[in-house]
């Protein structure tokens, strides 16, 4: 779960601090970068997977086409700066398992990890697209100042305490510089190093001119478990892009079980789960019953969208080894769930998404797309109940998980809880001494956590909000054009606007 | 380096227009500091207020800032009587905000017509027409006589039809209101504005707003 991300020098995200909790809601207008906070994020995953030019090239490009990976880098009128930071503080899962089915167990489990990386036209820079890496540090946060981190409301006792584990005393990796001497000339080169958890191996020590990829990317259970855990968690921030076309496909008997971030999978994600509710039924129920119970969740999340929905099902087709996702209604009738809006359909993938136990940070983009104004509510109650409840201890019903949307909606802005909204906006920030760009803020609501006591955010002007509360000013401007009578401007209709 | 934050409020939303002056004077004044405009936008508001004390005490409410600029049409009263007017509302305002939340300073603009500022740069001009490389004639009146100009609003709206080349049906489409902020947003110098009296002024006031700030 990632708590707090600091982000420097990234394309709009210029000098960013924004704290998460389980569920976050970023609104804001078209263009002052809320997207590109899912990028910093995204981008963070991949690297911690890829090389750093892959991973870079996974990340979006300011309308070009072809990779330039300067352009990620903060822009000042023709120029750019030359270092982006970032520094994640996250709560990592207790155990994790590599690519070789090796289990890892992290210790501590709230950990800090930061990455400098600059930006370089010479020799082997090039090579990595232009990339090198600056700094890279895993360290964590001791249990005891844990609380002073952590100020979205949970449960100490219940929640927090079972997600936080473990002692340390040095950090995993770390950076440092030598004063060296080559060629007559004093030279004060960047190391990172991987310092050794347990009794086993020794501390490595890599110039970090020399690599490709993070030092972290290539952790792996038997050498640095925690370092591991570390990079399964972010492997896990994804951004689902859930698309009508891949929602709609039926499943093949051998594909993938798990929900992929464009929506496909979805048949088989959800018989993948009722599957694992026979197998893990109690002994006072049945598996059948187990299964069915599975089944109808969904329906009744269904349900709470369109009115005429009353049983959700796989259709396994045997002799062509597929399985399709059907809907029935009210008459009895199944038919198959592609026949169902794109709408529906991504509400129905995140219903199945929201029944798996499986972690991670899912990010989303506009959700409300698709989704009638009235039913917005059972979205955001999905939504919510998708990311860990922190009144409860962590476990395989509260998985740690955590949601993190964006919205233009003005319902979507009224109805989450306060504390989880963030208003995104343009404004002077300082690129370095004398500097100032527009780059993207962050702000929460007066009175909310983000703002109190050590954290002690900047909070929104209210003004900012009316454009979410009232989007439709009622008295027109003397300046405006006028286009004839509006619907808002009959009498009848005046009528029925909430009173105020 | 420091922050200032300033809410601007005004009779209408083409005043609006206004902020990118203000910030521009702040920034070339300040270069080190770093400027945050708002305009108090109360239409939104379920019941907008009307009354000038009740405008700026809203605005404020909504807007916090450092320094607030409240501009009103000088139109029919001379620059002395508009002052006092601004000055009684603020005091008058100031009772329903909390002290620490009181912006520092209220400069009251002694503008007549803002469009006037305007009417500086014919490039702008033609770009907020849409018609950037047109070639027809748009005369820009002389810098000294702007402020002195009978209907400035009346002769920008002229020169940016002019600009725009459009007649008919695609100039029924053309949104003038909104050309006349995009001519405010690009025009990266108001220095040629320096010469003319009420914009000194402003700025004289504004430059003692900031000295007694710091």
């Amino acid at each position: 779960m990632l708590t707090r991300l600091r982000v420097k020098g990234f394309k709009s995200l210029v000098d960013v601090d924004v704290r998460f909790g389980p569920f976050t809601c970023i609104a804001g207008a078209n263009g002052v970068g809320k997207s590109n906070l899912f990028d910093a994020i995204r981008f963070l995953s991949a690297l911690a997977d890829n090389t750093l030019i892959d991973a870079a090239k996974q990340v979006r490009y300011e309308g070009e086409r072809s990779p330039d990976i300067r352009s990620l880098f903060t822009r000042y009128g023709e120029r750019r700066v030359n270092e982006m930071s970032f520094e994640a503080e996250m709560i990592v899962p207790k155990i994790g398992v590599d690519r070789l089915g090796q289990t890892a167990e992290a210790k501590p489990t709230f950990l800090r990890y930061r990455l400098v990386l600059g930006y370089r036209e010479d020799g082997i820079s090039l090579l990595q697209g232009g990339l090198r890496i600056l700094e890279e540090e895993l360290t964590y946060i001791p249990k005891g100042e844990a609380a002073e981190h952590l100020g979205f409301p949970h449960s100490a006792k219940a929640w927090r305490e079972s997600v936080l584990e473990g002692r340390r005393t040095s950090p995993f990796i770390s950076t440092s510089t030598e004063a060296k001497i080559e060629n007559g000339m004093e030279e004060r080169p960047t190391y990172i190093n991987i310092h050794q958890e347990g009794t086993g191996g020794n501390n490595r020590k890599l110039l970090a001119e020399r690599l490709p990829r993070t030092v972290l990317s290539e952790s792996n259970a038997a050498e640095s478990p925690t370092a591991a855990v570390a990079r399964f968690e972010m492997l896990s921030w994804r951004l689902l892009q859930l698309e009508p076309a891949a929602l709609r496909r039926s499943d093949h008997f051998t594909d993938p079980s798990q929900i992929d971030l464009d929506g496909s999978h979805l048949p088989h994600a959800l018989f993948h789960r009722a599957q694992e509710a026979r197998a893990a039924a109690l002994e006072d129920e049945d598996a059948a019953a187990a299964e069915a119970r599975v089944y109808a969740e969904i329906a009744g999340r269904l349900a709470e969208l369109l009115t005429d929905v009353r049983e959700v099902r796989i259709e396994r087709d045997d002799r062509r080894e597929l399985l399709t996702l059907e809907v029935a209604g009210r008459d009895g009738a199944f038919h198959p769930a592609r026949s169902l809006s794109d709408g529906t359909l991504r509400f129905l993938a995140l219903a199945v998404l929201e029944a798996s136990s499986e972690g991670g940070l899912l990010c989303l983009e506009e959700p409300e797309n698709g989704i009638h104004p009235a039913r917005i509510e059972p979205m955001l109650r999905l939504l919510q109940d998708i990311a860990t409840d922190t009144e409860e201890a962590v476990g395989p019903d509260n998985p740690l998980r955590q949601v993190v949307i964006n919205t233009h909606s003005p319902s979507v802005v009224k109805l989450v809880p306060d504390h989880c909204l963030l208003v995104a906006d343009r404004e002077r920030q300082m690129v370095s001494e004398g500097l100032h760009v527009a780059g993207s803020s962050f702000l929460p609501l007066e009175g909310t956590w983000r703002v109190k006591g050590k954290l002690s955010q900047r909070s929104v002007p209210k003004g900012r909000l009316m454009a979410y509360l009232n989007p439709v000013p009622l008295e027109s401007d003397r300046n405006a054009k006028t286009v004839g009578r509006r619907v808002i401007d009959r009498e009848d209709v005046r009528q029925l606007l909430l009173p105020l | 380096m420091r922050e200032l934050r300033f809410t601007l409020v005004s009779d209408g939303s083409s005043d609006k227009a206004l902020l990118p002056v203000l910030s521009w004077l702040l920034e070339t004044n300040r270069p080190d500091w770093l400027i945050h405009p708002d305009w108090a936008d109360l239409r939104r508001l379920p019941r907008p207020p009307r009354d000038l004390t009740e405008r700026i005490a809203r605005a404020v409410e909504l807007y916090p800032c450092d320094l607030l600029f409240v501009h009103r049409d000088a139109e029919n009263q001379s620059r002395a009587s508009r002052v006092a007017e601004i000055e009684s509302a603020y005091a008058h305002a100031s009772e329903q905000i909390d002290a620490e939340r009181r912006p520092a300073l209220v400069c009251a603009v002694p503008v007549r017509m803002l469009e006037a500022w305007l009417l500086i740069e014919e490039g702008t001009l033609r770009w907020a027409a849409e018609n950037p490389k047109g070639r027809m004639a748009i005369e820009l009146p002389a810098v000294r006589v702007l402020e002195d100009m009978a209907d400035p609003k009346l002769r920008l709206h002229n020169l940016l039809v002019t600009a725009s080349g459009l007649s008919g049906r695609r100039l029924k489409r053309f949104n003038v209101h909104s050309a006349i902020h995009r001519v405010a947003d690009r025009i990266e110098d108001y220095s040629p504005l320096r010469s003319l009296p009420a914009f000194r002024e402003l700025e004289q006031e504004l430059m003692g707003c900031l000295a007694s700030l710091e």
